[in-house]
This record gives structure tokens, sequence and C-alpha cells, in this order.
């Protein structure tokens, strides 16, 4: 029995038609449409508000974060250039917000020593074992490295742990060989684990 | 062999290294607790960055931000509007569900990677089915997930959010990563009134308390083979696929499961104070 080929049928029917491309969707956003808007929120909410999730380790403060995102596209007050890929553009501007809004906490805590112990409590995740590996300002510090990546070594580690891709997908989606895919991969690494080390040093 | 370069790692890491390479460095590895640390310091990075959208995908939060962004800016003229792309002229609070589905439908499409669905008469390997991925914030959630089947007369059908109180459920898994660790798997719901149901290991007996099974790394999901069904009541259910490095039992997952929902209640319950674990949920609703 063919359950994916035919739920696969079911989502043929159930995509809006039109619902196209990313550069048309873009375009489309442009001009104010609330089609193509709808897209792109039904598109790529669950990897905005998963990025946002993963960086503030707050669900609450994520989807606020991650709906600021999606509704500063729609007022235009962010708007994308065509540089790079759309999917990479939604993930920098949602780390720019988050980054943003743990700075502007952090002066507000040094302020008020007295809210320290609100950040201790983060639905328990001091407690996991990679981020002990990984402290909280730590993981901060990679995602701003993150973001000062050259264009398409970013947007290949973007794509690669953002959105979740397999690096055959990610070389398709940038348009790019196998090969730069895997070097771009390597050496970002290279120089976050650089980070990491030089930091922990 | 001398030490292995962190880019050398990073693509070991991927599974992009071919041949005889990836035995020389795992080798290596072996007997270098430098290159280890480097290894764990790279795995660290991406369990830090890693996320899977799909297990973000939320049709509430989708359709909040659409409100806003209405009142936000008016609809411009009717063939624009929400409604239209739908090609919908009735009362609009009917696309809702429509656009739920559709927001499931197209996460399904976004994530690569299908499971495989449980067989419907025992054993694995079966056709190809639809993955309900929970939600969780371990870093090492990354690297597990698992899905749901209802499996009723005979048949396997992927859990699509809504499940029925007399269905069997059949699960099956993925454990992508060796260098995680986590050998052993629970699979357990709480539903609202914090009663817990094992599905993995089942034990008819209460009172038992059996162990997590030992699983494989396995990149391709894995079916496994026992359909259960509980009394459950209609309302929510949380079910969760327990990911550990050591062999836990009932009696002590059962234990801190009941002291998380005193402690944060149902609703907030989103991870169990369990060390060293990968914790995947999915929050379903149960109807008669």
């Amino acid at each position: 029995m063919a359950i994916g080929k035919r739920l696969f049928q079911k989502t043929k029917d159930c995509v809006p038609r039109g619902a196209g491309e990313d550069a048309e969707l873009v375009a489309g956003l442009r001009q104010g449409s609330e089609k193509s808007f709808e897209i792109i929120v039904l598109r790529y909410h669950g990897v905005v508000l998963g990025v946002a999730t993963r960086f503030l380790r707050n669900q609450s403060v994520a989807r606020d974060v991650a709906q600021e995102v999606f509704l500063a596209l729609w007022t235009g007050k962010e708007r994308f250039d065509g540089r790079g890929s759309f999917r990479g553009y939604l993930c920098s501007m949602t780390v720019h917000r988050c980054l943003n809004l743990v700075r502007r906490e952090r002066l507000h805590r040094e302020k008020m020593p007295e809210l320290r112990e609100v950040e201790a409590d983060r639905d328990g995740e001091a407690e996991l074992p990679l981020n002990r590996v990984l402290s909280a300002e730590k993981a901060e510090m990679l995602w701003d490295k993150l973001l000062q990546l050259p264009d398409q070594m970013r947007e290949t580690l973007m794509l690669r742990y953002l959105h979740d891709m397999s690096l055959e997908e990610v070389a398709t989606s940038l348009g790019l060989p196998l090969g730069t895919v895997k070097s771009h991969l390597s050496r970002g690494l290279k120089r976050l684990y650089g980070l990491c080390v030089e930091e922990g040093s | 062999m001398s030490c292995v370069s962190v880019e050398e790692l990073a693509l070991l890491i991927n599974r992009q290294l071919t041949g005889d390479r990836v035995n020389e460095v795992e080798e290596h590895l072996r007997g270098c607790l430098d290159c280890r640390q480097k290894r764990q310091t790279l795995l660290a990075i991406e369990g830090c960055l890693s996320v899977h959208p799909k297990d973000f995908v939320d049709p509430v939060f989708a359709r909040d931000i659409l409100e806003k962004a209405r009142e936000l800016r008016p609809p411009q003229e009717e063939r624009d509007s929400w409604s239209s792309l739908l090609g919908w002229a009735g009362p609009r609070w009917v696309l809702w569900p429509v656009a739920a589905a559709a927001l499931l439908v197209l996460a399904l499409i976004l994530v690569p990677g299908k499971p495989t669905a449980p067989a419907a008469g025992g054993g694995g390997g079966l056709p190809d089915g639809v993955q309900s991925r929970g939600s969780g914030d371990d870093a090492s959630d990354a690297w597990v997930s698992f899905a749901v089947f209802r499996s009723n007369a005979g048949q396997n059908v992927p859990v699509d959010g809504r499940i029925r109180a007399d269905d069997f459920l059949a699960f099956s898994y993925e454990n992508r990563r060796a260098e995680a660790g986590l050998g052993f798997l629970m699979i357990f719901a709480v539903d609202g009134r914090g009663s817990v149901f094992w599905y993995y290991p089942a034990h008819p007996v209460e009172g038992e308390n059996p162990c997590g099974m030992p699983i494989q790394v396995t990149a391709s999901p894995q079916a496994l083979s026992d359909k259960v069904r509980h009394p459950l009541g209609p309302g929510p259910l949380r079910l969760w696929a327990l990911f550990s490095r050591t062999r836990l039992c009932v009696a002590e997952v059962e234990a801190r499961v009941r002291g998380d929902l005193a402690r944060v209640g149902f609703e907030r319950l989103l991870r169990l104070g369990v060390a060293d674990t990968a914790q995947p949920s999915t929050l379903l609703e149960v109807v008669k």
C-alpha cells in the first residue's frame, strides 16, 4: 500500500494554485499580495520558529520573535534584496532579532540583577548535556559568528542545519557543485570551532 | 597517523568521508583523546545549530500571524484576499481547517526523508509512511525522531494530530548518529489527567518494571512491530519517545513524569527531567 503516494496526491490538491518558487513569492510580497504572504508563512513559519526557539530556549519569546519577523516582512519594514536565498535571509533575519533581543535583555539584567534568576529557569535547558559543552553565552557567540561568515558559507551552514537539508539538497538549492558545498561546510564548521576553542581557552 | 584536521572531522560527522579514509580516521580517533575532543566540540556545534523545521510547524501560530497581518494592513481587492486564495466564496472560518491541512502536508514535503510504516500485520519493512515528528529542545534530539501510525483493520495510517480512543498505535524510529550513544528507547504517553500509558515496553500487569528496549543506529526509519491500544479518554495526549544512553526502566521514568507533572502541569510539560536523553514528543488529540 502506498500511503506516502496517496498523501502526496492530497498534498498537490492542498497547495494553493500558483504557489510558486520563492522568487515569485517575494515579488508578490513586494506588491502587497496576501496570497504570497500566506504561502510564505505556511511554508516557513516552522523554520523561523525553530531557529528562534533553538536560540532563545524559551518558546513564548520565540513565538514573539517569529511573529515579528513575518510582520516586518509584511509591512515592508524588512525587504529581501535578492542576494542569496530567501530561506537563508529569513534565518539571518531571525538570528539578528534574537541576538538583539538577548543583548537588550542582558543590558536590562545588568541594571536589574534580581532578574538573573529568571534566566536560570529556562525550561530546564541548563541541565542538558550538550549545553554543558556549549554554554548559553557561547551558543550566542556561535550564532553571531554564523552571521558573519562569507555569504555562501553562511548559507550552506544555514540550509544544512537550520533547514535540515542534505548536502545534495543544499547544492541544488544554491546552484553550487557538491564539492564546493562540502568545502563550505567543513571550512565553516572549522571557523565556528575556532571560535569555541578560542573563547574556551 | 598524525592528528585529523577539523575540516576532515567535519566531513566525517557529515558522512562525507569515503573509502579507507573513514577507517583510518576512526582508528586514529580511538587512540587520540585530542581528536575525540575536537569531534565532540564539532558535534556540540552541530547540535546547537540543528533545527528540524517540521517540529515547529504550528497551524494555530500561522493563523495568528495571518490575523495580525490583516489587522496591520487591510486586505487589498477581494480577488487577492486570504479567502480567494483557495477559490472559496463561503464563510472564512471554514478555510482554517483547510489551511491547517495544507500546512501539515506542505511540511511533509519540505522535510526530506520518509519513515517506514510498521507492518500492519507485524514485522517491519513496509510501505512508505508519514512522520509525526515530536518537538524537543535537547540538542541530541536533532539525531532522532519517531513516527506514529494508527493501526486499524490491517492498515497503518500516519497519525495526523488526532487519534480515536480505540485506535491501535504503531511506531517507527530513526536514530541517526552513533556518536550520540543513544542505545535504548521507551515510548509512552501522558494524557491531560496525568495518566501514563506505556507503549514500549508495553506491560499488561500493573506494577511490573520492564526496561527500555535496545535499538540500533539507523539512518532510515525502523519499524516497531507491536501494535498497542490503551483505554484512552478523549482529550489531549502527549506521546514521548525517550531515547537514552543507559537502560532506563518504567518505574524510574514514571516517577519522574509524575514529579514533573506535579511541578509544571500537563500543558507546560514539554521536556522530562531525565538526563542524557533525547525526547522528541508529539501532541495528539484523542477523540471518541
